[in-house]
């Protein structure tokens, strides 16, 4: 039986904040209370459902009828959820003893909104918004199957963060889901907002530099990784959603790839590739040549270099890492600023110090063609998360090339590989060829033999 | 299709072999042998290979030390694997000391041999000390953009213009000699990547099939004849006994007037430095595994040390040794692989047997 000293004292707790609503509203006969956030209700749907029917009432059981047919209103059986479910959008309705709790949200980040970090030329337009309901809706609108399962999970200290965690049961590699699940539930410390947070957290090394999981925002991502066997995990108040287990692959394909005809979509993934590996090796590759193996390319062409870098004081390292430095700065600045002024930055650092640059004997004008090829390519990567991984790379094969040239410059390339296929995603091996078998995470069709 | 893992050791094995000084010791034995020891190399090396994986696909998902665990007594599958070990660290070794010099020679001649070691060892070590798994995929990725470049250079070797059939058919007349054991031992090294099942096959938890074994012989008689006779169609009969590093010279024969590097070699040691940290770190990583068998629990720590030891151990014998030494050294580990492999082989099929 519920409890009403402990109820009315927990509602005095909760009137301390100025946008707790309590009303009493009487009709004459009778008197309802009712208690809200104010900040969290639609009103209108209160004065439709309850206040009008309300004025209308003659006995306290005819009341409770029209709630009982209520849709979302329910009564209140123990104390204990009357808070979590104030928090979420509820109403409290009061009368006679009895507790009824009445959902009347006022929701205003579930708009549909055009899709900004991956956006797509020929694939729906539209991006997951902030809220899960809305999401849900648009999951589930695309995967139109019953084998689509939805799992609601809290985590964190308070306030707990709310996650979905969506997969196909039939497709779905149960060893994998019970773990990802487990994992969920250790997680302990902190307040949970953003997918990427949620990912280091579940991350199974404490040091990782390339991501393990894939943060999407597209729908038309979430929903064909849902049907490749893939867990999807929506966090609550985030836009993005994070898939689990994902392959070196995902990160390097858009959805566009599919939409297109074959040809077109696999010289996509290989133009990629190609600027994955320039953007990687090419200041390496760079340093090896200028400082250690100027031999290796025609005559002509080794002179023209040597002819740019004449008025250059420093070694080809010094160069490079000036130059790496400022378009990473550039980047970094380009990010964080109002749209108005990034296109400032970037061309006063873009144009304006390149030349400069070049001009004052700084560095020589292959470098800045150098510079731009990395940072351009770096950007091909379609999935944002890896492109800042992959911004890192570069650093470590430096080092190599510095100090051994070609030789340390594919020792280098060689241990970048090393890493990659010895990491795990979930189970699934994250970096490897693959021909002739069906997509990796899909179990039920894995061929063995 | 997952069965394609197999043949990649196999393939790394042969593509490694002019680094590991076969071809230098198979133009050495030109008049005394060589043809011969191929051909003979081509039938037992595959039918030894034939044999071994035959037994090994029985014990899907076993390693050497997994499958002796129950039949031999422990002292037994100590010292094999330990001695197994043994032979494929330093063959590892061997390749690693051979590469830094001919990198010294080509890419760096101003970086000192230790450093150039140095830099190669800590690769390798890392690598090794990856799971079988990783091994496995890595020998894929690196050989699929290898492998074009290879056959890229073997055919511009036919294309040269310095290429001479007579040279070869002047070795021609030399096809029955009876070659030396020595001489077979060396051919056979190409086909001693069945060896690494000792311990892969504990990633091929399926039964390996054998459908496509005749990839072995031929791609095997290819690299060898190969690798055997164009050094000699381009240098000459006489000329090709006084290179070092035979191979490196032969590529750097070769030039391509509108490549965007124009000396081919440059290609050849590119493809040769991931070969080699390739061969070396699989072959380092069977080492290991085999190595801490031994030992009862199987943490990282223990392939840790093993791997320093080595590295360590390699670093020291780069620094003193020298090419001639190296070459007396390859001779004799082939000899003693020859010899390991046939015994190894034979205990094996004996297993096998029993357990059907």
């Amino acid at each position: 039986m519920i409890q009403l000293e402990e109820i009315d004292r927990q509602l005095r707790e909760l009137s301390e904040t100025q946008d707790f609503e309590i009303q009493h509203l009487t009709n004459g006969d009778l008197s309802i209370g009712l208690y809200f956030y104010s900040s969290l209700i639609n009103s209108k749907l209160i004065q439709e459902r309850i206040s009008e029917p309300f004025s209308s009432c003659h006995s306290y059981s005819e009341m409770k009828n029209i709630l009982d047919a209520e849709l979302f209103c329910e009564q209140v059986l123990d104390e204990k959820e009357m808070i979590p479910k104030l928090l979420e959008g509820y109403s409290l309705i009061t009368f006679n003893d009895t507790f009824f709790s009445f959902y009347a949200p006022k929701v205003i980040n579930d708009k549909v909104d055009y899709a900004k970090n991956e956006a797509s030329v020929q694939g729906p337009p539209f991006a997951l918004t902030e809220d899960s309901y809305a999401n849900l809706n648009l999951i589930r609108r695309r995967y139109a199957s019953s084998n689509l399962m939805v799992k609601e999970k809290e985590v964190g200290k308070k306030p707990k963060a709310k996650l979905y965690v969506m997969y196909d049961k039939h497709v779905v590699k149960e060893t994998v889901l019970q773990e990802l699940l487990q994992k969920i539930d250790d997680i302990q410390d902190e307040f949970i907002q953003a997918s990427g947070q949620l990912e280091n957290l579940l991350s199974q090394k404490k040091f990782n530099f390339v991501p393990l999981m894939l943060v999407t925002e597209r729908p038309d991502r979430i929903v064909f990784s849902l049907s490749q066997g893939k867990i999807v995990i929506l966090v609550n108040g985030s836009p993005f959603a994070l898939i689990a287990p994902a392959v070196f692959y995902d990160f390097m394909s858009a959805m566009d790839d599919r939409y297109q005809t074959y040809w077109i979509g696999i010289g996509l993934v290989i133009l990629r590739y190609i600027s994955l590996f320039l953007t990687i090796c090419l200041p390496a590759i760079y340093i090896a040549v200028i400082s250690h193996n100027p031999e290796i390319f025609q005559v002509q062409f080794a002179l023209s270099i040597a002819g740019s870098r004449a008025p250059v004081p420093y070694s080809s390292f010094v160069e490079v890492l000036f130059m790496l430095f400022l378009i990473e700065v550039l980047i970094e600045a380009s990010i964080r600023l109002p749209k108005y002024i990034g296109s400032t930055a970037t061309t006063v650092g873009g144009l304006i110090l390149g030349q400069a640059a070049q001009e004052a004997g700084l560095v020589s004008s292959v470098m800045i063609i150098i510079t731009s090829t990395v940072a351009i390519a770096n950007f091909v990567v379609p999935i944002n998360e890896m492109s800042f991984a992959i911004r890192l790379v570069k650093y470590p094969l430096i080092v190599f090339a510095t100090l051994f040239g070609i030789l340390g410059l594919i020792s280098g390339a060689f241990c970048f590989l090393v890493y990659l296929v010895n990491l795990r995603s979930y189970g699934e091996p994250f970096f490897r060829l693959q021909f002739g078998e069906h997509a990796s995470t899909n179990s039920k069709k894995r061929i063995s033999g | 299709m997952m069965n394609r893992y197999y043949f990649y050791p196999f393939i790394l094995c042969m593509l490694v072999n002019t680094i590991f000084y076969v071809p230098v010791i198979l133009v050495e034995y030109r008049f005394q042998g060589a043809w011969l020891a191929i051909l003979f190399a081509i039938v037992f090396g595959s039918t030894l290979a034939y044999l071994f994986t035959r037994t090994m696909r029985q014990f899907p998902g076993q390693g050497l030390p997994e499958i002796f665990e129950q039949r031999l007594p422990v002292m037994l599958s100590s010292v094999i694997s330990f001695s197994l070990g043994l032979l494929w660290i330093v063959a590892g070794g061997v390749v690693l000391i051979a590469f830094s010099y001919i990198a010294k020679m080509f890419l760096n001649p101003s970086i000192p041999i230790e450093q150039l070691l140095f830099c190669l060892i800590i690769v390798s070590c890392y690598a090794a000390t990856r799971s079988t798994a990783a091994i496995n995929y890595l020998s894929e990725i690196i050989l699929i953009f290898i492998l074009p470049i290879v056959v890229f250079i073997l055919f511009k070797a036919l294309q040269s213009e310095t290429f001479e059939w007579n040279a070869i058919m002047v070795t021609t007349e030399y096809i029955f000699e009876i070659p030396s054991w020595n001489t077979l031992a060396t051919a056979m090294f190409c086909f001693t990547g069945y060896m690494t099942l000792i311990v892969l096959n504990r990633f091929f938890t399926w039964r390996i099939s054998l459908t496509h074994f005749w990839l072995v012989p031929v791609t095997g008689a290819i690299t060898l004849v190969s690798t055997f006779l164009i050094p000699i169609g381009i240098h000459g009969t006489q000329a090709v006994e006084n290179y070092l590093y035979l191979w490196v010279n032969t590529v750097d024969s070769l030039r391509m007037e509108f490549g965007f590097i124009e000396r081919v070699v440059f290609y050849y040691l590119m493809v040769y430095v991931a070969v080699s940290l390739l061969f070396i770190s699989m072959s380092w990583h069977i080492g290991t595994e085999l190595v801490s068998s031994i030992f009862r629990g199987q943490s990282k720590r223990y392939r840790w040390i093993i791997v320093g030891v080595v590295g360590i151990a390699t670093w020291w014998y780069g620094r003193l040794t020298n090419e001639k030494q190296l070459i007396m050294v390859a001779e004799q580990w082939f000899m003693i692989r020859f010899m390991m492999e046939l015994l190894l082989v034979l205990l094996m099929v004996l297993i096998g047997r029993r357990k059907q």
